[in-house]
């Protein structure tokens, strides 16, 4: 039987929030945060060290979602596109503490527009915990969100709202796999 | 960050070293970057530069303009290499075949050929380290996605979330 994978990941510039997230999840969640094991690696051997978050998620025997954090910062973009490749959707959490810090994540929210353009994706809203943090219209305009990707509020540190983010990542892929398949 | 990835990436920095300590009194600055434009690293050469340069501070920023305005409107890909006047020196910019590309900023003019012999030098050395740069992060991050996934699948996962979290 072969295994089926979904693959998910979590975008967002320097200390949006990306492993606060998946650390938050994988409180509630039965989520492996174990090192992904290596493609090359005939020996079965892991690597111990990884410059990414990672979780994995038992669904079915035959059904698994993986987990994979992206590292914010700039000078690991030349991974970005590696390892986002083959996801089937992205969750961008950025920074709502203040305007300065949702202007901080255009350049890499276009970057994954660009190098991503149909790959179905929720934009998070994270720290709306903080006093000064940015409303989601502002949120909308500054990072020039198209009118049918949803900006979610955040507080990565809270279960529930992690984890409904979460969900609703899931329903936006499940609703772009029915679109596809009508296409077809 | 994985220790092959790192230790690649240590390579391309020191060779970038060695480049500006081939020609300190001309060589501003010096980046390597992938195939897309990506900076892989860059250094600058702090003799001639001063520190609260902003031009200089903020370089993978600078690279994404360099890309959207110039870069873009030729095909990046077939560039071999570009000469090209900025506010702050001269920018000369090398394709590493197809492995990436080396930029470096210069003082004068009158050094343009013997830095271009330079830069010339180090093609392959950088051309062998961007290569395996790259199929070691391309078998790091696993998983060729390869059987479909249906909405069933992620109407499972949702449920599964449902009755595994306590919300
Ligand atoms: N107030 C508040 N702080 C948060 C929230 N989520 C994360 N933080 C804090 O923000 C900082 C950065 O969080 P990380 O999860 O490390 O950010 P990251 O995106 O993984 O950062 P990089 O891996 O460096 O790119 C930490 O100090 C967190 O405690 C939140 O919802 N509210
Ligand atoms: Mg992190």
């Amino acid at each position: 039987m072969p295994i089926k994978t979904i693959k998910i990941v979590i975008a967002g510039p320097y200390g949006a929030g990306k492993t606060t997230f998946v650390k938050t999840l994988s409180e509630v969640l039965p989520i492996e945060t174990d090192v992904p094991i290596m493609k090359s690696s005939i020996d079965g051997k892991k690597s111990t060290t990884v410059a990414f978050d990672y979780g994995r998620m038992k669904v079915r025997e035959d059904l698994v979602v993986h987990l994979f954090g992206i590292p914010g910062q700039e000078r690991f973009s030349f991974m970005w596109k590696i390892i986002a490749r083959g996801m089937h959707g992205y969750l961008f959490i950025v920074d709502s503490s203040s305007e300065e810090r949702v202007k901080e994540a255009l350049g890499m929210y276009n970057f994954f527009r660009e190098n991503f353009p149909s790959t179905p994706h929720v934009v998070a809203a994270n720290k709306q915990d903080v006093p000064t943090a940015v409303d989601i219209p502002t949120i909308k305009s500054i990072l020039k969100v198209p009118y049918e990707v949803k900006v979610m509020p955040l507080i990565a540190t809270n279960r529930r709202s992690a984890l409904f983010v979460l969900v609703t990542l899931l329903e936006e892929i499940r609703s772009y796999l029915i679109e596809m398949s009508r296409l077809r | 960050m994985n220790s092959d990835i790192q230790r690649i990436i240590n390579e391309v920095r020191s060779s970038a070293e060695e480049i500006i300590s081939e020609s300190p009194d001309q060589i501003r600055a010096v980046y390597i970057m992938d195939r897309e434009g990506t900076v892989i690293t860059y250094v600058t050469n702090t003799i001639l530069i001063n520190a609260g340069n902003t031009f200089f501070a903020a370089p993978p920023r600078f690279i994404s303009s360099l890309k959207g305005g110039l870069v873009s409107t030729l095909p990046i890909g077939d560039v071999n290499y570009i000469l090209m006047q900025g506010v702050d020196g001269i920018i000369q910019l090398m394709n590493i075949r197809d492995a990436g590309y080396i930029m470096v900023i210069i003082n004068s003019e009158a050094s343009i050929g013997l830095i271009r012999i330079i830069l010339e030098k180090y093609t392959d050395r950088l051309y062998d380290l961007l290569r395996k740069l790259l199929s070691v992060s391309e078998e790091e991050v696993i998983e060729v996605i390869n059987v479909e996934i249906t909405p069933k699948d992620i109407e499972d996962v949702i449920n599964f979330i449902k009755s595994k979290a306590v919300m």
